[in-house]
């Protein structure tokens, strides 16, 4: 797991900043919707740990908003914020293990967050916002 | 053909053997974008391999939702999305795993000369 960990370091430095790009992320299909409560806890738990741990939401607050919502939907149904980014075997075991639940591990000992929610000010992608509004999160996956 | 220069979403797994079959058989390089639909990186990278599949035409770019084909994604060992995976005559050649641009651009250009060669 920890070897694994250390091999998707969020890097990206090369890249031009993304204009805001999400008008044209509709390319995703239909899907059931996270309920507003988890959406509300897991917005909350985004914009508290980002003041805590010194990081800043993407440039692109579409990122921001799905991964959001990615985590309210797994805490639906999982009962656990299990990392949206991610692909597990078995998904409930995962969960219930905790390595990948948010803040994961990574992000904890070595702030990678390879999902883009938790930028450091150094990161190329990274904003000046630790903040994200409920109509923010609506906004931008409003077509997805 | 009328699916050169798109990404063509594989949704079920005969659509995936399919994809794959013709791929080996054209003997193009294979482009397997590996994504979720809750994913932030993956909806911020889609656009531009989009973009790339426009100007690469002798490129085949298929794109698999890891929860949708779930075998698909553990036969090829996905573990973190985005995950791009570079296939040759039905062998992995190259991998990038995450949203980084000027990786993926790199990683297609250099396999996709080595097949024109």
């Amino acid at each position: 797991m920890t070897l694994q960990a250390s091999s998707f370091a969020v890097g990206i430095p090369s890249f031009t900043p993304p204009l805001r790009r999400h008008r044209n992320l509709s390319v995703v299909r239909a899907q059931v919707e996270p309920s507003e409560k988890s959406v509300e806890i897991m917005r909350k738990f985004s914009e508290q740990y980002a003041r805590k741990s010194g990081t800043y939401f993407c440039v692109d607050k579409g990122v921001t908003a799905v991964v959001i919502k990615g985590l309210a939907d797994h805490k639906d149904s999982l009962g656990a914020p299990l990392c949206p980014c991610r692909h597990y075997d078995d998904k409930a075991a995962e969960a219930g293990q905790g390595f990948w639940n948010c803040p994961c591990v990574p992000m904890r000992e070595r702030k990678e967050c390879h999902c883009m929610l938790f930028l450091t000010p150094d990161n190329d992608f990274a904003g000046e916002e630790q903040k994200i509004s409920l109509d923010e999160i609506r906004e931008a996956t409003r077509n997805m | 053909m009328a699916e050169e220069g798109q990404v063509i979403g594989c949704h079920t797994v005969d659509s995936w053997k399919e994809q794959f079959e013709k791929g080996k058989e054209s003997k193009k390089l294979i482009v397997v974008d590996f994504t979720a639909s809750w994913c932030g990186p993956c909806r911020f990278i889609a656009p531009i391999l989009a973009e790339i599949a426009k100007k690469m035409p002798g490129v085949i770019f298929l794109k698999v939702d890891v929860d949708e084909l779930k075998t698909v994604s553990e036969e090829w060992g996905i573990e973190a999305m985005p995950t791009f995976l570079f296939l040759k005559d039905g062998k992995l050649v190259d991998k990038v795993v995450g949203a980084k641009k000027e990786e993926l651009q790199l990683t297609i250009a250099k396999h996709a000369t080595a097949a024109a060669a």
